[in-house]
């Protein structure tokens, strides 16, 4: 128990009276683990991530604790300090497209400046010089001042990483990271995933539409069907009828591709 | 116009039928009222035309050369104070519309705030520009203040309402990221949602300038505000002294085109740069 | 955690990341004193003060509530009857402006337009008028029309011609051409792929902008008619030359909520219609 990062415990979204998006969720991450998420789409698979720094307001009697603090009853003071220390990696990027790769990167570290300072992209001499070594560990040295909508998709990707490294994170949430790229750039950017995860020790939660992809990398993977948590096992135990029972009646559009 | 209308009665194709029928009525409205207007309701229309007359005036307009040199200058100098009254309205506009315009756009504040704000700014608008002028004249007297003042009240409104519409417009995921590394508002705004709709409130505030040159102009005959280009035109008119009018008018006419050639170039690099 | 190399060694690695920053403030901070000081400039040559707005306020309200209040309703019925003549003046003149405007537009657009001479001579006709503002038409074309409704129509339908030309120019180039394309392969003639191709597509896009360039003119037409006279403006015109302010406010007040209904109507038919 001590071992882990982040420990959710039965977390339940509720939109409208009947509509239970997330039904009792509970697992754990742990210390340098790269975690799939995986299950067809709208099985609330969103909703848990951004349920977890709160983007979305999980219901009362959910308990997702990190770091030693339970997130759910914290103020917004506190709430802004837990998201200070968890990444977030978006599929569609989420960048300032008119703003450069490096500028792009420092706003990971908005969360520690004053408002002024913030406002006025006053950022520290060390901030400036980290994000250029992170953009030159994921491979974008010679793309640090280009403007991010004259990016492809998987250097967008790579800067989206950048930004969330940079927080010095405990954790990274990864909402379908691959989801908008092709093969070539999906390796590419789950190869830094797993490197981080190892290398760095930061544990990734990643949520993922590609099966395949998640037995590839993972160190676990937890199946989630119509807001519940169907499977939770290695990449091993993952046999055909578990995917058939994560993905029901989608089984053979998986298999097709 | 053949409308298949009554075949189908699926809601999709009866909602294109509405809109069909709505069209008809207006054309059809539209027309029948300036019939009525044009040839029953106006009491003269050609009657008072003299073509002789307007060919003669027309002459006299382009005999530039008749117009003594410091004559010209002195206009010059009259078009300037014109610019620079419609470029002090733009930029106060702009800058206490940004404020408000922030505080209307749905996704940076609650609904209620928002139409709050962009109910306040559609009324403003609804005031004409010649109105808040001579509220202002009425309260502080004739001067140049006044008259920029004035017209700011519309600029404020206008930049409220398209600054909220192109704030609205940033993506969500960008607001969302900055969101979640813990950025609070100020620097949510400031770091993505400004930045991304840049190019639009440029474009914008290049806009507006051309409207607030033209009202500018148009606020010296109507309240009298002395020391503009549109003034001056009017009293030449007046005194009949047709060449310094029409010199005027090529004045004018010359800087709003430059200006427009400006603001088309603008907008066709936002539309571009919108990746 | 992720171990970086100590400052010295990034600076030596990354020696341009810094200034880029400094730049960048630097920039931003030379544009802002530029406009800063170009404003000021400005405002001192034609003798702007923003502070006295502020400290001479109360006097200010005190002499406005003096001279407008309370609103004098003893012309209403005036008053109506002209803002009715404005109403019919705005709808009469967006009607034939747009279709002027409409026409001009099939000439010069890139699609359309197939006569190289009525295209450069249209253009530069409608640049000319879209240049020029309606107060600078209304106070030349008085000399050779007279002042009343027939040259603020005049105005009006210039103001919306000018406006609508370019706005409908573009819109024609953006339409679809591969069914003016269908439609010539199969040998109509011009005026029949106009009918039965442009026309079609247009109209909605078409009536939606006339009810906007109604809804401009209603709003312009304080100003057109002060100057050329008719309508409503001329009315205020006339209250402001003998000073009676009273009657001015009571003007507004039903100017005001003829622009608000003109625009809720113009903007609820305009979401039915597209």
């Amino acid at each position: 128990m001590s071992n882990a990062v982040l420990s959710i415990n039965n977390l339940q979204k509720t939109y409208a009276p009947n509509t239970k998006a997330l039904k009792g969720v509970s697992f754990d991450v742990n210390k340098g683990e790269l975690v799939s998420v995986i299950g067809p789409s709208g099985a609330g698979k969103s909703t848990l991530f951004r349920c977890i720094n709160r983007m979305i307001e999980p219901d009362q009697g959910s308990s997702i604790v990190f770091n030693g603090l339970d997130i759910v009853d914290l103020n917004r003071d506190n709430l802004k300090n837990v998201r200070k220390h968890i990444g977030m990696v978006f599929q569609h990027y989420n960048l300032v497209y008119r703003l450069t790769a490096i500028e792009n990167v420092l706003h990971g570290r908005l969360g520690y400046y004053s408002t002024l300072k913030g406002i006025m992209g006053l950022y520290s001499d060390e901030d400036v010089l980290k994000a250029g070594e992170l953009l030159d560990l994921l491979g974008l040295s010679e793309r640090k001042y280009f403007k991010c909508s004259n990016l492809s998709g998987g250097q967008k990707q790579r800067v989206g990483i950048a930004r969330a490294l940079i927080q010095d994170p405990t954790l990274i949430l990864c909402d379908e990271p691959i989801a908008s790229l092709d093969p070539q750039s999906s390796k590419v950017i789950m190869d830094y995933l797993k490197d981080i995860t190892k290398q760095m020790g930061i544990p990734c939660l990643v949520n993922l539409h590609q099966v395949e992809v998640a037995i590839n990398y993972s160190d676990r993977i937890i199946g989630v069907s119509a807001g519940s948590i169907v499977f939770e096992g290695t990449p091993g135990e993952v046999t055909e009828d578990v995917i058939k029972n994560i993905y029901g009646a989608e089984l053979n559009d998986i298999l097709q591709k | 116009m053949r409308v298949a209308r009554n075949v189908f009665g699926k809601p999709k194709l009866k909602e294109r039928t509405t809109s069909d029928i709505l069209i008809r009525l207006l054309v059809i409205t539209f027309l029948a009222v300036s019939a009525y207007t044009l040839f029953i309701r106006m009491e003269y229309k050609w009657d008072l035309f003299s073509a002789q007359t307007g060919l003669k005036f027309l002459a006299r307009f382009i005999r530039f050369d008749q117009v003594p040199p410091k004559m010209m200058l002195d206009m010059v100098g009259r078009l300037l104070n014109t610019i620079i009254l419609g470029v002090l309205t733009t930029l106060i506009g702009a800058f206490v519309g940004l404020v408000f315009g922030l505080l209307g756009a749905r996704n940076l504040t609650n609904p209620k705030v928002s139409n709050v704000v962009k109910g306040i700014a559609s009324f403003v608008r609804a005031v004409p520009t010649i109105i808040w002028v001579l509220i202002f004249v009425a309260g502080y007297g004739l001067t140049a203040t006044t008259a920029v003042v004035g017209m700011a009240f519309h600029s404020f409104a206008f930049f409220v309402k398209s600054y909220a519409e192109s704030f609205e417009e940033v993506d969500r995921g960008t607001i969302e990221a900055l969101k979640a590394t813990g950025a609070n508002w100020f620097q949510i705004v400031f770091g993505a949602v400004i930045p991304s709709a840049l190019t639009k409130l440029i474009s914008w505030i290049a806009l507006r300038s051309e409207i607030n040159f033209t009202v500018a102009v148009v606020i010296g005959p109507a309240v009298g505000v002395p020391g503009t280009i549109g003034t001056m035109i009017n009293n030449a008119a007046r005194a009949g002294n047709y060449e310094v009018q029409g010199f005027g008018i090529i004045l004018v006419f010359i800087t709003a085109f430059l200006m427009e050639i400006v603001v088309t170039r603008l907008r066709q690099n936002s539309i571009v740069s919108n990746h | 955690m992720i171990s970086y190399k100590s400052k010295s060694e990034l600076l030596a690695k990354h020696p341009f990341a810094l200034n880029f920053f400094k730049k960048r403030l630097l920039r931003f901070l030379l544009i802002t004193a530029g406009i800063l000081a170009l404003a000021s400039v400005g405002a001192r040559l034609v003798g702007f003060q923003i502070l006295p707005i502020f400290l001479k306020l109360p006097q200010a309200l005190t002499r406005f509530f003096k001279l407008y209040l309370p609103p004098d309703f003893s012309e209403v019925s005036k008053l109506f009857e002209q803002l009715w003549l404005t109403v019919l003046l705005a709808v009469c003149s967006a009607t034939v402006g747009v279709i002027l405007a409409y026409f001009s537009a099939l000439a010069i657009s890139k699609t359309t337009g197939k006569i190289p001479v009525l295209r450069i001579g249209i253009r530069f006709l409608a640049t000319l008028i879209r240049n020029i503002p309606s107060a600078i038409w209304a106070i030349t074309l008085l000399m050779a029309f007279w002042f009343g409704e027939f040259l603020a129509f005049i105005v009006m339908a210039l103001g919306t011609y000018g406006f609508m030309t370019r706005v409908f120019s573009d819109m024609i180039d953006e339409t679809n051409t591969n069914s003016i394309e269908a439609l010539e392969a199969t040998g109509a003639s011009y005026w029949q792929i106009i009918a039965q191709a442009v026309f079609p597509e247009t109209l909605p896009v078409a009536v939606s902008w006339a009810l906007y360039a109604v809804e401009s003119n209603i709003r312009s037409s304080t100003i057109i008619g002060m100057l050329a006279g008719g309508g409503v403006g001329y009315l205020i015109g006339i209250y402001k030359h003998f000073r009676k302010f009273e009657l001015l406010f009571t003007a507004v007040i039903f100017v005001v909520i003829t622009i608000l209904v003109a625009d809720q109507v113009s903007t609820q038919i305009r979401k039915r219609i597209l």
